[in-house]
Parts: structure tokens; sequence; C-alpha cells
């Protein structure tokens, strides 16, 4: 079996298969950090699929639980410097929201990316988003708001964030059903982004990788 | 002219005394309030979470006749305020477990209610699913669901009397969960795209679904039900939850039977689906869906346009939509004038419009604005359209 493998059976989403190859590479002595890179490819080539859009929500999701599934066997193998790109990422939905199934996707393509994520949740006050920027120095904040009703939650948090003199060190960045660019930016947010994959790829952006 | 008749010859694409208007939920306080409607909130239900048979007790008020009907009156009477001229009723989507601040219904989805904080609207959501995976769904106590079970007809035939005792000024149109939406909710969207992948699985839970779905319409359509409502989110915001290939294997071939087993009664099928369905919208005709609800303005898809999918399908099928809830809660008033006019002014002449916003009204709607629209409707909504450019 060869690296490619696992970055084909990730793509082709043969989600009974994955853990079992990832776990005969280990066995066979190959270098965690090495199958930690098969399945970031595989994970990119999804991501491009996605966008082409000859996979949908679902394969996406199906992919980041792959993925979610062979890091449970990968993580405690690999040093902590390999594991992830020490960029840190704040997710949350705002205050008053419920609505979590776009930040969980978020979340789920940042991992797989190499990000740490620092999830605070759903219904999230903005002084809990202020105190994890202090505590963890994270660059970016990304929030998600379903509701109509919830967007200005967003405004509240840029407030918050000035107020406490982290907002030029942190980027804030939005997603959700009622957003676009024009409202995100109303909302005093740095950036918008439709999907988890272009907010990938914003985030990264946003951190000049 | 009665609404059913107005909704009805809309459908048929024929021009009624005015263009017919709906709303799929109306969930603001500050709007119900102002014309006249008692609003409290969820006090039974925040009782009733802690009691022991709390669900018994839920199922048990749901299937009193009295209350039930005073329900939909008191609901179809707000609505003939505000000039709307469809009702819905339920007859699928109850409670099967009571939990705190919510309830899972009989598809498995997790439901709770929020509070808003501008003014108290409570507002019912999803939260999340029961099933973990397909032995835990098959392993359901109270699977297959019954057509037959008595809740069902008893909230059809309450709307049809509440319809009657307001002189059929509101139509009571009766609603269905159907294929897509309840069962990827019922799973969650992590497990529903684990089932997926297992072929075989997936297909029993959508067959179990659309066996529920078809019997359920055509209960409906034999007891006269003229117009039946599916509510089935195949898309959001982006595009489709799932591939075009799973739709037109999965849930397609049961959209279709549905849609030809009504047709056969002489009864409609309004299809309430959110997102960017563009890709699958000429398959959604082709299964003979009637109309289409909402034609979602915020998806990030500009083809997905009422006015261009109007001139294209405007003959094959009914639009329902579209003015942004989004417009409707910041928009300036000119603008959802504007916009108000332009959907009666290009959609309405030869029927097949009905007049409505992009999904819901929500807490965030403003009074004046959604004032803004009444009187739209009023001033140019009635045939023959005349509305200069």
């Amino acid at each position: 079996m060869t690296l490619d493998e696992i970055t084909k059976t990730l793509v082709n989403l043969e989600a009974d298969e994955i853990t079992k190859k990832v776990k005969a590479e280990l066995d066979a002595g190959t270098d965690p950090k090495k199958i930690l890179k098969a399945l970031t490819d595989g994970m990119n080539e999804i991501g491009e699929l996605y966008e082409k859009k000859e996979y949908y929500l679902t394969e996406l999701v199906l992919a980041g639980e792959m993925m979610k599934d062979t890091l449970k066997i990968l993580g405690p193998k690999l040093k902590a410097e390999e594991y992830g790109r020490k960029e840190k990422i704040i997710c949350a939905t705002v205050r008053g929201d419920n609505h979590d199934i776009g930040k969980n996707i978020l979340k789920l393509m940042l991992l797989s990316a190499g990000f740490e994520v620092i999830d605070l949740g759903k219904d999230c006050p903005e002084n809990k988003i202020v105190k994890a920027v202090k505590k963890s120095g994270a660059k970016i904040v990304a929030l998600s708001a379903l509701l109509t009703m919830t967007i200005e939650e967003i405004a509240v948090v840029d407030k918050a964030l000035k107020d406490a003199g982290l907002r030029d060190q942190v980027k804030l960045i939005v997603g959700g059903a009622p957003l676009d660019m024009e409202v995100a930016k109303k909302m005093g947010a740095d950036d918008y982004a439709a999907d988890a994959i272009s907010g990938v790829r914003h985030i990264k952006a946003l951190l000049e990788m | 002219m009665d609404a059913p008749t107005r909704v009805l010859k809309t459908l048929n694409h024929e021009e009624p005394d005015r263009v017919p208007a709906f709303e799929s939920a109306f969930e603001n306080n500050t709007i119900k309030a102002h014309y006249g409607m008692k609003v409290g909130g969820t006090t039974l239900l925040k009782i009733v979470q802690y009691l022991p048979f709390r669900t018994r007790i839920v199922r048990s008020l749901l299937q009193k006749r009295e209350l039930v009907v005073k329900s939909y009156l008191d609901t179809f009477k707000f609505f003939r305020k505000v000039k709307l001229d469809i009702g819905i009723t339920i007859t699928s989507l109850f409670p099967k477990k009571i939990i705190r601040g919510g309830f899972i219904d009989e598809y498995g989805r997790i439901m709770k209610y929020e509070k808003y904080k501008g003014d108290g609207t409570y507002i019912l959501g999803y939260r999340g699913g029961y099933f973990k995976d397909f032995d835990d769904y098959e392993q359901c106590d109270w699977y297959p669901l019954d057509p037959q079970e008595p809740i069902r007809f008893l909230h059809f035939s309450a709307g049809k009397e509440a319809q009657k005792d307001l002189n059929n000024e509101i139509f009571a149109i009766p609603s269905v969960g159907a294929l897509m939406e309840c069962t990827w909710e019922g799973f969650g969207l992590e497990n529903f795209s684990r089932l997926l992948a297992h072929r075989k699985q997936a297909k029993k839970v959508f067959d179990d679904r659309g066996k529920f779905t078809l019997e359920m319409v055509k209960i409906l359509a034999e007891s006269d039900a003229k117009v039946v409502l599916l509510w089935d989110d195949y898309g959001f915001k982006n595009g489709l939850f799932m591939s075009p290939h799973n739709y037109k294997t999965l849930v397609f071939p049961w959209l279709k039977r549905i849609c030809h087993s009504a047709h056969k009664q002489d009864c409609k099928i309004i299809l309430h689906s959110d997102g960017d369905l563009l890709e699958i919208f000429e398959d959604l005709i082709e299964c003979g869906i009637d109309a289409l609800h909402p034609i979602e303005p915020t998806t990030a898809n500009p083809e997905y346009d009422i006015f261009k999918l109007h001139k294209k399908y405007g003959d094959r099928l009914t639009f329902i939509g579209n003015i942004s809830p989004q417009m409707l809660a910041t928009g300036a008033i000119s603008e959802i004038e504007e916009y108000a006019k332009r959907l009666i002014r290009e959609l309405a002449p030869g029927g097949g419009y009905i007049f409505s916003s992009g999904h819901s009204i929500n807490p965030a709607v403003t009074l004046d604005r959604w004032q803004a629209v009444l009187r739209i409707r009023e001033k140019y909504g009635t045939y023959p359209i005349n509305i200069p450019d």
C-alpha cells in the first residue's frame, strides 16, 4: 500500500476503509507526518471537487468525518509541532443563534487543513470571545449567524474587541444564510465567506499564508 | 371570491380577483400584537416539560379537537387581518418525546424553542438529530410511522373546520414532512452523510419516508384536500445538500409518485424547499410539483432569481415568494415597495404567482416594513394587474 492509496481512499469517500488503511500504514512504520500529509492532500482535492460541484455538502461532511476518524488514530502519534500549523482559529455562533451546522462544517474543514480550532460553541456572548482571543492569541475569529435577527451580534463582537483593544490584532470573518459581503462589512467584519471551503481559503488569505 | 377559489385559480394559472398571499411561518410577536393577536409564548410547554408523563400529556392535548380547532382558528383570524389567504395545518411532524425546552418529533428531529430577546417571540428551531446511525433508526420504537394515526386526520379536519368558521376567507392547506429534510435532520448532517455512504441503508430510510409521505398525500387527496404542501428543503445558501444523482435516485422517484397520486384526485402539490435549487429545477417540474415556495432570494447564486426562473418556467409552475426577510428587517421602505411591485408586475399577470416572503416572517421583520408590503399588495394586487414601471 502507498500513501497515494490513503489519499485516494479519502477522495473516493470509502468511509469503512480509511481508518483500516491508516492503521496499516502506521503498523508498517510509515512516518505519521507523511500519512497526515496524504490525508491533507485528499482533503484539498475534496475541496476542489466541492467547488467544481462534483461533490456536494454531504460528501464534504463525510470527508470531514473520515478525517476526524483518522485523526483519532494519528493524533497521538504526532508530535505537537507536527500536528497543525499552530495558527489558532476561534469559531462560534453569535449570541442568540443556536444553529451550529455551518460552524461545525467550518471547524471540520479547518481541522482537516491543519489549524487548531478553539470552538466556543453556539449562542456565544461577546465577552467569551474577547476572553478567548486574549487567552489564545488567535488572529482569526470566525462567526456564524444563521438568523436574520442575530446578525447584529457581529457588530457587538466587533465593538467588544475594539473596547478590549484587541481589534487590530484579530481578523473577523463571518458566514451564514442572511449574510453577504456588504452586510458583513456593515456589521464590522473584515471578511465574509459563503461556505466552509471558501472560509478556509479566506482565512488563509487573511493570515497571508 | 373566497380564498380556496383564489388560490386554486392561481395554481391553475388563471387570474383570480387578487394575488393571493401566504406565509409559511409567522413568528413575530410585535406584528401579531399590533393586529390584536394574543401573544403569550410557551407557558404550557414550560410547565409540561417538567411533569411525569409529559409526552402523553402533550400528545393528548394535540388530539383534543376543540383545542386544535381553536388554535387554528386564532391563527387563521390573524392571517385574515393581515390579508393572507392560506393557513397551514400539520399532519406529521408531531412530537414523540418531550424534552427540556422542546421535543423530538416523529422524524427524530430535536426541536427546541428559543426566545428572541427583542420582543419575546418564541421560535421553534432545529437543534440536531436523534438517530446516531441506521441501527439506531431501525430500532426506534415508534417506527414505521402510521399514516392512519388519528391525530393526522384530526388536524386536517380541524383546519377545514376553522376554514369553514371563517367563511372560506382562509384556505386551510394540510402539510406533510417529506423525504429529504426530515431524513437528514433526523440523523443530523454528520450521521446522515455517513448513512449516505451505505447505499442500501440510505435507500431503506428514504423508501420508508417515501412510502409514508405517499400514503399521507393519498389519504388527504381522497379526503378532498385540494392542495397539499410538502416540507422538504433540498438546498441551502450555496446549493444542494446532496448530489443531483442522489436526489434523482433516492428522492425524485417518490416525489413523482406523490405528485401523480395527488393529481389523480385533482389535488395540487406545493413544495416548500429553501436554498439554491437551480441544478434540479427542471427535475422538480418533471416530478409534477405545481408550485414552489419560497425561491429564497438570499442564496449565493445570482442565477437563482425568481424573475429569470419565471421567464423560463412560469407556464409550468406557480411561484410563491420571494421578498427577502433581510430586506423586511433592515431594508429601506422604498426598496421594499419597489421589489413588491416588481414581483406583482412581472409574475402575477395570468395567474401562477402567490405573494410571500422569501422564507418566513421572523421576529426581526419590523411592523412598518410589513405594512409597506401590505400596502403594495392592497394597492396593486388586484386583477387585472396594472403597475407602471
